[in-house]
């Protein structure tokens, strides 16, 4: 993911299933659905800004060790 | 057990504000509110618990500890049951928070694990009734608390190999923030890994064990136990949940039936509990080695693997099919899917979908995994109103191949009843008490209540017991025991219970042997 790529990493678990997913090619039907996709991209946004996306720091999942 | 009775609990996340234009708050604070709304619309007039059993055996109420509302499914009899009524659940929530919204504010609930800025979690609980032979064996893992090879019993170390190794089935996924380290951020497999710091504990805060070893049957306590289990994450995906208390009860049932795979074992079972979270951490399951008695190394894959093939031997066997063949079958069937990284995991199993749905939306908006845009996206995927949920916009989108495990029309009307099994003997119980104007107290092994001339609190007062939950029928009850509480319901209303003397009252203990054989 985006911010995992920017960490250098340290095992070979972190991110991993990102690049696996990144590597492959995208199949035709994906291809066609990706501007469908994009179009349910901004329906999630008008969901969030309809919350406020302030809703979430209520429930922010920290890690521990 | 053949013919286990399970359940689930979910801890709802809460939200509440008068208005748009007002903050958020926990909505467990309104509970009241909540509860007269529900009181009023099922006519429940006589309850004095803030616990209510719902007409088809659910049950909703406040958790204090945690200030959150919880709800629950009835006894079901088999995963699929259990399926039909957690959708159900949503349903309710969803039904709930838009008839509260016009009565008293918004309401928004998510089914979520997560914890809040008061650090305090809610979890996906799920209880399985289990013989009895759990309490010799975890009465002495409680014994030998700290677990080594030699004084665990492999049967736990078989249940804990597998409940470690399940999530990549019944994970939900979840972004994780590390306040302190910001490179830590991650996306997780299990994200209620992080709040399991034991192999074997009683609590149900604090410190959470992988197997809780509260005795606490809610039935019968010298024929059962119930084995309650708090790691797992709360699911939306059908595959998700149906396996989850599909291949749980499965394993339960081999340890029960004396089978056991002693090869699938841990060789250092102490180890358990940060296998379980490195195992979380690892979203191409192939990077964590878990190290059975053998010595050798395994991927998380092939173990699931072989607690998948033990159960499809031990299902052939003794004859087994329906409900319990399609559970060794779809779960063959993912754990094949998950290998080659299969398209279809990507719409049946919830870390999988979300992982995606994460990406393609970081990708899109440019985003990183820690901006709360994307963690709105990771909260709302779990929200049950299908014109607000990421998962069910997903879902019911028009080229959406997501595969339902149970229909619509299933969910509103057979989740609509009770199950045919002690949560319906509690339903006629409740309209019975509501009927003659008696106030009562409603658990899930017995109901207390108190005749209507008595006006001290607990002077008096009557109790039922229903130990038998696979049951319906008035029989279940135990007539010596609950004599005093049938009499008195009977002599208000004729007829109201009968009870048929040739069972249990005369012999008790064939009646019981004929009971536990047809079961």
């Amino acid at each position: 993911m985006a911010e995992q790529k920017q960490v250098k990493k340290t095992g070979t678990d972190k991110g991993a299933g990102e690049e696996e997913s990144k590597n492959k090619k995208p199949s035709k039907q994906e291809k066609k659905l990706s501007k469908e996709r994009k179009k349910l991209m901004d329906e999630i946004d008008d969901i969030i800004d309809e919350q406020g996306e302030d809703f979430v720091e209520n429930y922010v999942q920290r890690g521990g060790e | 057990m053949k013919d286990r009775i399970m359940g689930g609990e979910i801890e709802w996340i809460g939200s509440f504000r008068n208005n748009a234009s007002c903050q958020w708050q926990e909505a467990g604070t309104p509970f009241d509110k909540i509860r007269g709304f529900l009181q009023k619309k099922y006519t429940y007039r006589y309850c004095n618990l803030t616990d209510l059993f719902l007409p088809n055996g659910c049950r909703f109420y406040h958790e204090p500890t945690g200030n959150h509302v919880e709800s629950t499914t009835p006894e079901c009899g088999n995963a699929r049951e259990v399926l039909i009524y957690e959708k159900w659940q949503e349903h309710f929530m969803c039904q709930l928070s838009e008839e509260l919204n016009c009565e008293l504010g918004e309401f928004v609930f998510q089914k979520k694990n997560s914890d809040d800025n008061l650090a305090s979690s809610r979890g996906s609980h799920e209880s399985y009734l289990s013989d009895k032979m759990f309490n010799d064996l975890l009465y002495t893992a409680q014994l030998n608390l700290t677990a080594t090879p030699s004084t665990m019993d492999p049967r736990l170390n078989y249940l804990i190999l597998f409940l470690i190794t399940r999530q990549i089935f019944t994970g939900s996924g979840g972004t994780i923030i590390y306040i302190s380290d910001a490179s830590r951020n991650a996306y997780e497999i299990s994200p209620r890994s992080h709040f399991i710091e034991q192999i074997f504990s009683s609590a149900s805060t604090g410190s959470r064990p992988i197997i809780n070893i509260r005795e606490e049957p809610l039935a019968d306590p010298d024929k059962y136990r119930r084995n309650h289990f708090i790691l797992g994450d709360a699911n939306m995906a059908d595959l998700s949940i149906f396996l989850k208390f599909g291949t749980t009860s499965a394993v339960l049932e081999m340890i029960e039936e004396g089978i056991c795979d002693e090869t699938l074992n841990l060789l250092n079972p102490s180890e358990a509990v940060v296998l379980f979270k490195d195992i979380s951490r690892d979203l191409t399951l192939k990077n964590v080695p878990i190290r059975l008695v053998d010595g050798k190394y395994y991927s998380v894959i092939e173990i699931q693997k072989r607690f998948c093939q033990n159960f499809k031997r031990y299902i052939d066997y003794s004859g087994q099919g329906g409900e319990k063949l399609e559970i060794a079958q779809r779960w063959r069937e993912i754990l094949k899917c998950l290998q080659r990284d299969d398209e279809k995991v990507y719409r049946q199993l919830d870390y999988k979908i979300k992982f995606r749905l994460l990406n393609d939306y970081m990708r899109t908006k440019g985003l990183p995994l820690s901006d709360k845009r994307v963690r709105n996206v990771d909260l709302n995927y779990h929200n049950p109103d299908p014109e607000k949920s990421f998962y069910y916009l997903l879902k019911n989108h028009p080229h959406s191949k997501f595969e339902s495990l149970v229909s619509e029309s299933e969910i509103l009307e057979s989740g609509g009843l009770p199950p045919e099994n002690r949560a319906k003997l509690r339903a006629y119980l409740r309209s019975l008490l509501e009927e003659l104007n008696i106030s009562y107290s409603m658990y899930w092994g017995y109901i207390l209540f108190k005749p209507v001339s008595l006006l001290s609190t607990t002077y008096g007062e009557k109790r039922l017991d229903l130990p038998e939950p696979h049951l319906s029928s008035f029989d279940s009850l135990n007539f010596e025991s609950n004599y005093d509480a049938i009499h008195y319901l009977n002599s208000l209303k004729p007829g109201a219970i009968i009870i048929k003397l040739h069972h249990s009252p005369l012999i008790p203990q064939e009646a019981a042997h004929g009971r536990a054989e047809t079961g």
